[in-house]
């Protein structure tokens, strides 16, 4: 438990600014759509006239822009991408921290095996990312029926916080991975954020293409494809599937080779 | 029954040596030293030990027990303290203490007060704002604190001032008598010489010569220094135990090792002009291994 804590207290002051970023995220961008709702400018026709690729690119495919939860469709683009880099980063952290601040000798000469140090670190992680969708989860919810003039959109909101958490949970696990089979620790971040910001761009390119539709099955950013979810109100189960899957090979992976790798002192 | 014991210890970092083949035994209350210059696989035998690393080949065993199978178990028993001393930013000193003291399961804090007042040392201080010989002293601090039945010191002196190195010593000592082990590593002779029962001396990854410190530094080796009225007749000190000759026509220094009679039968048969025979310092025998 002493590590946890001691994981918790240091990252403390991390996830107090990417909580302020994701709330201050959510809140300027809703009140972006309020402003555009009072303006009484045609919402639909202005954005109807942006071609498709630029559309892509800024993540308004397939939504209904004059309504607050088409709106934070868009929205989400930038909070899940967020969210992706705060868990990476944040997995790939905690698990190279001690030898990149050359803390190993301290660390691994006490009474702790890989394996406890590898569990506290990744359940204070965790703490981390579990945080950070709630602060995201509640600004959402106030902030989005706040402006909302439909029908009650909050189990939308909520089902694609759902999707966030799990994205979360996987780039977590992403950066815990890359971390312990990495033998370099300086390298573990750069492959964590090779993987994030490649799956990215495809899905922004399977949003262009009609080609090669099956690579949406190998980026996690078309499984919580926000347009889509709330289109069917639900997460797609096979996504869900794929990411829990994919997460807990992770995991194992972080538990097998970190316990196998010699530690860079 | 051995705390430290090691067979055909063996570690490549990929193709690059770490060590080779090597075999330690260290036995229950001595104080061990490892001797060897930078680079000889020092640390990296340590690391072993603690399993920061794995072994490419062998095994290693401390308290009797494997040191990757069961070394959780076996660092409640360890204490350690690494050549270069780095710790987490932000933390005072005190926290530090407390911080590794939580990982063993005992009171650690009247241990933790009298050995930083032994040592000097302020506990309110952020660790940022230390020295690096008062890190080093947090260090041993933090090695010390749970009364541990091994210690290992890796290089422990650098950065510390004579005084400090001094009271260091003592509380080496003071541990030792209490029943701690110690195995120490260091290129430093003289820290060798003044603390250690027996030294390993390591080099180029493998071990070269387990002696007693007291073989080493008493009556095996002699250091012969002599000139005579008439030139010596080439490879007139030709015979076994001799090392590090040099002749100069009437002058000769050289050091010895074995049965002396073997020597001053030969100089018998000289014509003298001086003869100095004096106990050569722990550096020159040393010089002679690494060679």
């Amino acid at each position: 438990m002493n590590v946890f804590w001691h994981e918790l207290k240091a990252h403390r002051k991390g996830l107090i600014w990417w909580s302020l970023g994701m709330f201050l995220m959510v809140y300027s961008g809703m009140a972006k759509y309020g402003a555009y709702k009072a303006s009484s400018v045609d919402v639909t026709k202005v954005f109807g006239a942006i071609p498709k690729v630029v559309k892509a690119v800024l993540g308004m495919r397939d939504v209904d822009l004059s309504t607050a939860i088409g709106f934070f469709v868009i929205l989400f683009i930038y909070l899940i991408v967020m969210a992706a880099i705060h868990a990476s980063l944040l997995g790939a952290g905690v698990l190279t921290e001690e030898e990149l601040d050359r803390t190993t000798e301290f660390l691994f000469a006490k009474p702790i095996s890989r394996v406890q140090a590898v569990i506290a670190k990744t359940s204070a992680a965790l703490v981390a990312v579990t945080t950070l969708n709630v602060v995201t989860t509640v600004s959402s919810v106030v902030f989005v029926s706040a402006y909302n003039k439909d029908a009650p959109v909050t189990r939308e909101v909520l089902i694609l916080m759902g999707g966030l958490y799990l994205a979360q949970l996987l780039f977590l696990s992403a950066g815990l991975a890359a971390a312990a089979i990495v033998q370099n620790p300086k390298r573990a971040a750069a492959v964590v954020s090779a993987y994030l910001f490649g799956t990215y761009f495809i899905s922004l390119w399977l949003d262009i293409t009609e080609k090669a539709q099956w690579l949406k099955y190998l980026t996690p950013f078309k499984y919580f494809d926000a347009a889509a979810i709330v289109k069917a109100s639900s997460l797609d189960p096979v996504y869900i599937a794929i990411s829990a899957i994919l997460t807990t090979v992770l995991i194992v992976l972080t538990f097998v080779f970190y316990q196998r790798r010699d530690l860079n002192v | 029954m051995a705390v430290i014991e090691t067979k055909k210890l063996t570690k490549y970092y990929g193709k690059d040596r770490g060590i080779i083949d090597v075999d330690i035994s260290v036995d229950e209350g001595e104080i061990y030293g490892f001797i060897g210059p930078n680079g000889a696989g020092k640390s990296t035998t340590i690391r072993i030990l603690l399993s920061l690393i794995y072994a490419s080949s062998g095994t290693a065993t401390i308290f009797g027990k494997d040191v990757v199978e069961y070394g959780p178990e076996i660092k409640k028993e360890i204490g350690y303290l690494p050549s270069e001393v780095f710790y987490y930013d932000n933390m005072r000193v005190k926290e530090l203490l407390e911080y590794s003291a939580s990982f063993y399961k005992k009171d650690c804090s009247k241990r933790i007060k009298e050995l930083s007042e032994i040592m000097d040392l302020d506990l309110g201080k952020k660790i940022d704002d230390l020295s690096y010989g008062n890190k080093k002293k947090v260090g041993i601090v933090q090695g010390l604190i749970h009364e541990p039945k091994l210690i290992i010191l890796d290089e422990p002196t650098g950065g510390l001032d004579p005084l400090m190195q001094q009271k260091f010593f003592e509380l080496v000592h003071e541990e030792n008598r209490k029943g701690a082990t110690i195995f120490l590593s260091s290129h430093i002779l003289s820290e060798v010489q003044r603390l250690c029962d027996r030294v390993a001396i390591i080099k180029d990854g493998k071990i070269i010569q387990v002696e007693k410190m007291s073989d080493l530094a008493n009556s095996n080796y002699s250091q012969f220094k002599l000139t005579t009225t008439t030139p010596l007749p080439t490879g007139y000190f030709d015979i076994p135990g001799i090392s590090d000759l040099e002749t100069n026509s009437t002058h000769a220094s050289f050091l010895f090792k074995g049965n002396i009679n073997t020597v001053t039968k030969k100089l018998a048969e000289l014509d003298l002009l001086s003869l100095f025979v004096e106990e050569p310092d722990l550096e020159e025998i040393f010089l002679h291994y690494y060679e």
